[in-house]
């Protein structure tokens, strides 16, 4: 592992390099041992680190000059992307300064840096004095040291970027649109702005979000290391693990806490609270007891100490007990400063479905990727069901077609590990439960009221007149702007 | 008139209701359909013939479709607490089992309230308490019994929370193949 540091817009910038060679001895050792999670996360960053490698071969040619020395075998300086679909950046022998003095040029050259290339606007492509990863480290230093001379707009390293092409899906081909539409299909910008709070957080281990439902599968590997606690409130087993093709909470879990290179969860490195409280019965239901999902709830704040409660589900009459035992969460939860739940506006293109109905929950219904609510005539939506609406609902998110965690194995909604149409009001809900917990995950001190009205007040307002309507609630989500609001 | 009359009368009524937010939530009697303990679905019992329609519930019972068995059957068990009703409402099967919750935080004098009511009904309950909760068994053993004691302690004594305890069995949130 090395680290290289250097000058963006006046603010020090750090990247963990690690070389190609020691990614692939890392991956050999980690594959042997026992540690599931561990095993994947090598297994695909070895995968990277190859397809990186080849692809830099491949472009040999072309790019001699910016290889010399750096980037040319298995032991290039390679920093793996963190978020999906991101570039694996390639450390190079080589920097680019912008719009430097004549003095500076001297001082550079005599430091032993050779122009390669002179481009517009005064940039300079220069090669560093020596080869391999001295040379990449070298480069950053003079880099920096000219930054801080200020004789320069900008001085940087050269970095070489391995893009990732995401293959296309029956989904469609953004399976991360809720993350960041690029408008193909859907409108740009139509998402929750993932990427950009990603600059300022994942979340925090301290954060503890509950996803109750019909069970997580919490040995899946994107979601196993993410798991503090869980409890089954049906069946009374030690885990949280669902019953058969019982899929659902595992897919709403992992909107939020997935951490797969390629299917990331918008806030996962904060902690799961698996719990347990319905099942299915094989034929499209779902059965539950209101005691015992009161008791669940209870759980979930006082016991495991959740500070934020998703509620993927809901219709039916009220419950009492479970209003009173989300009562008690609300005021009591999280040392009195109260937790924030959560609950889905419903499917039937109706009204609002209980517990999403009590005024302290947030009431989340569903977009589309053209920014409009999902209705079965809504523009890029879905044609057998739409979001519910009404004075209840609150904020709206994506909710058609969302690339998530599946039951392992071929059971659940696909043959494979993640499914890439999850939908409904029950997709859309984990991304603002998500909103909450990374939120408090930068302001922990902020009481429940507040990281309400900061979800509400930084939604995108998808109304022309800018105000709340039925359909869409204030707006749909908007996490960057939540997080900005939330650290002023 | 006690408790037991009161819901045998009920029983030939085809709705029922309970509190929810100060408001009646009306809950309408599912003729074909009762619950029983899985248990009494074993063997050689009068639910023999439901057996196949038995579509396992939560808290030991099972849901089994009525139009197997004689009314005379359906009705005893009813009436022995061996079965419980179902009802339907807002698009949900409701099962009333024979079990109360109250809960009182906010007032001593409405926790005294509650402890005289239970104390009135003690030939009919079993009574937990723990915490600023009281957990009411029916001797009766009987769901809709429970239903009207619920209801009769939120019109006499008001407490935060009283209620039934239902086992329901509705929609699934997900939404399968909805381009199917």
């Amino acid at each position: 592992m090395a680290v290289i540091e250097y000058y963006v817009d006046g603010v020090l910038m750090r990247l963990n390099f690690q070389t190609g060679e020691k990614l692939l001895e890392g991956a050999r050792v980690v594959r042997g041992a026992k540690a599931k999670g561990t095993r994947a996360s090598a297994s695909i960053q070895r995968k990277l680190a190859s397809e990186a490698v080849a692809a830099l071969h491949a472009q040999e040619d072309r790019m001699q000059p910016l290889m010399a020395g750096s980037v040319s075998d298995e032991s290039t300086m390679l920093a793996l992307p963190k978020t999906p679909g991101g570039a694996t950046v390639v450390a190079t022998s080589t920097m680019i300064v912008e719009k430097a003095t004549a003095a500076e040029r001297r001082k550079l050259i005599s430091e032993g840096l050779t122009i390669l290339n002179e481009g517009e606007e005064g940039k300079l492509l220069l090669q560093g004095p020596s080869e391999g990863i001295a040379g990449v480290q070298e480069v950053a230093k003079l880099a920096r040291e000219s930054v801080e001379r200020g004789n320069v707009q900008a001085a940087h390293p050269n970095f070489v970027r391995v893009l990732h092409h995401i293959e296309p899906s029956p989904a469609g081909n953004q399976p991360l649109w809720h993350q960041s539409n690029g408008g193909s299909p859907g409108i740009v910008g139509a998402d929750v702005a993932a990427w950009a709070a990603w600059t300022i957080t994942h979340g925090d281990p301290s954060t503890r979000v509950a996803i109750l439902d019909e069970g997580v599968d919490t040995e899946h590997l994107a979601l196993k290391s993410a798991v503090a606690q869980q409890a089954d409130y049906v069946d009374g087993h030690p885990t949280a693990m669902p019953d058969g093709d019982d899929a659902h909470g595992t897919a709403c879990a992992g909107i939020i806490f997935s951490r797969s290179e390629q299917y990331s969860g918008l806030a996962n490195e904060c902690s799961l609270v698996a719990v347990r409280i319905a099942k299915g019965d094989g034929r499209g239901n779902w059965i539950f007891d209101d005691f015992q999902t009161a008791d669940a709830i209870d759980w979930s704040w006082k016991k495991a100490s959740s500070d934020v409660l998703s509620c993927s589900w809901g219709g039916g009459p009220p419950s009492p007990s479970m209003t009173a035992a989300f009562q008690r969460a609300q005021t009591r939860g999280r040392g009195g400063k109260g937790c924030i739940i959560v609950a889905a506006s419903g499917n039937a293109n109706s009204r609002i479905d209980y517990p999403a109905t009590i005024p302290f929950i947030l009431a989340v219904g569903a977009t589309t990727p053209y920014d409009v609510r999902q209705s079965p005539n809504a523009k890029g939506g879905e044609r057998g069901w739409g979001s519910n609406f009404g004075r209840e609902l609150d904020l709206v998110a994506p909710g058609v077609k969302i690339a998530t965690t599946d039951i392992q194995g071929p059971a659940g909604y696909s043959e494979d590990d993640f499914t890439l149409t999850f939908n409904g009001t029950s997709s859309a809900t984990p991304m603002v439960a998500a909103g909450a917990a990374m939120i408090l995950s930068v302001r922990p001190e902020l009481n429940e009221t507040r990281v309400r009205e900061i979800l509400i007040q930084t939604t995108d307002r998808l109304t022309t007149s800018g105000r709340r309507n039925n359909q869409v609630g204030w707006g749909r989500l908007n996490l960057f702007a939540a997080l900005r609001l939330a650290r002023r | 008139m006690s408790q037991q009359e009161n819901s045998t009368k009920n029983n030939a009524k085809t709705t029922s209701f309970y509190y929810a937010d100060g408001k009646k939530i009306e809950l309408n009697l599912v003729s074909d359909k009762i619950a029983v303990q899985a248990d009494e679905l074993q063997g050689d019992s009068v639910w023999s013939s439901a057996r196949d329609t038995a579509e396992s519930l939560m808290g030991g019972y099972s849901l089994i479709d009525v139009r197997s068995l004689e009314p005379v059957v359906v009705q005893k068990g009813l009436e022995s607490g061996q079965a419980q009703p179902v009802y339907e409402a807002e698009g949900c099967l409701i099962v009333v089992l024979p079990e109360i919750r109250i809960e009182e935080s906010r007032s001593p004098a409405t926790v005294a309230s509650v402890r005289k009511y239970l104390e009135d009904h003690c030939d009919e309950i079993l009574v937990q308490e723990l915490e600023q909760r009281f957990t009411l068994k029916l001797k009766s053993n009987r769901g809709d019994a429970a239903l009207n004691m619920a209801n009769e302690i939120v019109q006499q004594v008001a407490p935060e929370m009283a209620q039934a305890r239902f086992i329901r069995l509705m929609k699934r949130p997900s939404i399968l193949n909805p381009e199917g």
